[in-house]
């Protein structure tokens, strides 16, 4: 009962919010576009080796640096690798970079931010500062950082995109947890003899996640482009994995002569972004509309 | 006023004695030893002489307690000795500071891409609200967003370069105001400054149509203003206000950015002095580099936060 006291009890019955997000994806233009994207991107990810035949890593000197055939429906790479079979090989660390360092960010951050913006007071101060001081390094540049020391390499590009993350979700966690704090509901169930564990994880986190859920579906995309940036700068999954960003790092060598190479792994990275994006923006606009622009 | 820029400077300074601390403290993240970058040590399973690392970690002060090197360090960022390469052993100041000009061009001729297309775009959205132009535009300029920096840069490369051949396809040709510099510096900005473009087109839409609401707004539109009028005079310069505290944001983000898209370019700058210097594990190099960039960026955020508060008096009293 306690958590229906914030105005919304005028409302009739409310639909579940998966009927809300259904619905507003089939309604825009790009919606249910983007969401077959995103899907497709998943599905490669999970089940790459039933869906191309060609091992990813099989060379064949007869086949260098073809443009696309029926044999080699996107081209061969300078390898004679087959293009098409890598990049969809390529969405299992896309995917895999995107939802681990996300995860990682909201873990941290939202934890902190939730922690910080209840209770304020010096550990809020502490909190502020920190994330003023990660907010400081510009994008990519903390990634760069800590890959630089120690090392490249899929984990580390998760834990340092993951990093990158941390003081967004902080920030949105704790302006959230200030309003909450304030409000009746919160006071009313400290009242009743709550203790601050129980209040933080059923009042506060559950109704700062609307802006969470909304936050990490964009920032997945980030992370994604992020991370194939890092892999293209030579700082994140080594050759000859068939990541995005690294297969563009090696491909641009010979790309005046074979385009393919780096035009569609680039194209992959591009519709997978551009469609969490759209499915973000749509989320946004179905849970929460504080949050449209 | 004077108070807001005290505040804002001690806010600032604490800020970068915490990015100090972040750029000083990660030489210490590396796995072991931080010797261990510069030399392969027994323990790295390396054969170096146990005496010759020692000399080394004594020579670089990693053998005095933590806050003493902290304290060293802070002497020598103040003094703008940043060390010397590892590996070229050349002065690290020196290096940046003769890339440093080529960055902040790139980026300033990006933030330039940036807003000419945002302003447009946003503003026609904003006017035609909800109608597929509007729809069209936005889809755009989150296209834009989506967009890896490099593979634009490869692609306008590909077609303005080696198909066209209008354009040099990589380096620097020269300052901006040289046609040879301008002509190298095209493609670089618009690769970097398209993402900008997408999220200043969507502020300024949202921030316009805000404006465009409100009852001032209708006042003017009722007293016969001529709707161009309306919009230039009365409703665009309200809503430029949030547009301009994000111009300081974006200008970090174009910084960062930099470091891909000199990478796809050859273009001179400090970001692609910093991917070489990861590749040779030339860490002074590296922690220079961030903290050049981090310390540029918080300056122009300060600028533009300070030119915000003396044009919009009622930010100085939060």
């Amino acid at each position: 009962m306690i958590e229906h006291a914030q105005g919304r009890g005028a409302r009739p019955a409310a639909r579940s919010p998966w009927a809300v997000i259904w619905r507003r994806v089939r309604q825009h233009r790009l919606g249910p576009g983007s969401l077959a994207v995103v899907s497709l991107v998943v599905m490669c990810a999970a089940l790459a080796p039933y869906l191309v035949g060609s091992d990813p890593l099989r060379q064949r000197p007869d086949m260098l640096l073809e443009p696309p055939s029926r044999d080699a429906p996107l081209g061969t790479d300078e390898l004679g690798r087959d293009v098409l079979s890598r990049v969809v090989y390529g969405a299992r660390y896309s995917v895999a970079i995107g939802l681990v360092s996300v995860a990682l960010g909201v873990g941290v951050g939202a934890a902190a931010g939730t922690v910080g913006g209840y209770f304020g007071g010096r550990a809020d101060m502490v909190l502020t500062w920190t994330v003023d001081v990660l907010m400081a390094f510009p994008g990519v540049l903390l990634a760069i950082l800590i890959v630089s020391v120690v090392g490249s390499g899929l984990a580390n590009v998760m834990m340092a995109v993951g990093l990158f993350s941390v003081p967004v979700f902080a920030r949105i966690a704790r302006s959230s947890a200030i309003q909450l704090r304030a409000q009746e509901f919160v006071e009313a169930a400290r009242a009743l003899g709550a203790g601050h564990l129980r209040v933080l994880w059923h009042h506060v986190l559950r109704n700062s996640l609307a802006p969470i859920v909304v936050y990490s579906t964009l920032r997945v995309a980030t992370a994604i482009l992020v991370g194939a940036s890092l892999s293209f700068l030579g700082l994140g999954v080594a050759p000859p994995t068939p990541e995005w960003g690294t297969m563009i790092s090696t491909g641009r060598e010979y790309f005046r002569e074979a385009p393919h190479v780096v035009i569609f792994p680039g194209l992959a990275i591009f519709l997978t972004v551009l469609s969490v994006n759209f499915l973000g923006d749509i989320l946004r606009d179905a849970l929460d509309p504080r949050l449209r622009e | 006023m004077l108070r807001y820029v005290i505040r804002r400077i001690a806010v600032l300074a604490l800020t970068l004695v915490g990015v100090l601390a972040v750029v000083f403290l990660s030489l210490h993240l590396a796995p072991g030893d931080p010797i261990s970058l510069l030399v392969p040590t027994e323990a790295a399973g390396g054969l170096t002489p146990r005496e010759f690392v020692e000399r080394l970690r004594a020579q670089y002060g990693l053998d005095r307690p933590l806050p003493v090197q902290f304290v060293k360090f802070l002497g020598r960022v103040a003094r703008l000795d940043l060390g010397r390469s590892m590996r070229t052993n050349r002065p690290v100041a020196h290096e940046l500071r003769a890339r440093y000009p080529a960055t902040i061009e790139l980026a300033v001729a990006a933030m330039a891409v940036a807003v000419g297309l945002a302003f447009p775009v946003g503003m026609l959205s904003a006017l035609r609200p909800y109608s597929l132009l509007d729809s069209t535009a936005m889809s755009v300029a989150v296209a834009g967003v989506s967009l890896p920096s490099f593979w634009t840069g490869f692609l306008l490369m590909l077609i303005f370069a080696f198909h066209l051949g209008w354009l040099p396809p990589s380096g620097r040709g020269g300052p901006a105001w040289t046609l040879d510099g301008l002509r190298t510096l095209v493609m670089p900005a618009i690769a970097l400054g398209a993402g900008g473009a997408g999220i200043l087109a969507r502020l300024v839409r949202s921030s316009l149509l805000e404006v465009l609401g409100l009852d001032y707004v209708r006042t003017a539109r009722a007293k016969g203003v001529p709707e161009r009028r309306v919009v230039m005079r009365h409703a665009l310069r309200n809503a430029l206000v949030p547009v301009v505290t994000v111009l300081g944001l974006q200008f970090g983000y174009l910084l960062s950015g930099a470091v891909v898209v000199e990478t796809v370019f050859a273009w001179p700058g400090i970001g692609r002095y910093m991917v070489g210097a990861i590749a040779r594990r030339d860490v002074f190099v590296v922690q220079s580099s961030v903290l050049a960039i981090a310390v540029t960026f918080a300056v122009v955020n300060l600028a533009v936060d300070l030119l915000y508060a003396a044009l919009d008096p009622r930010i100085r009293y939060d």
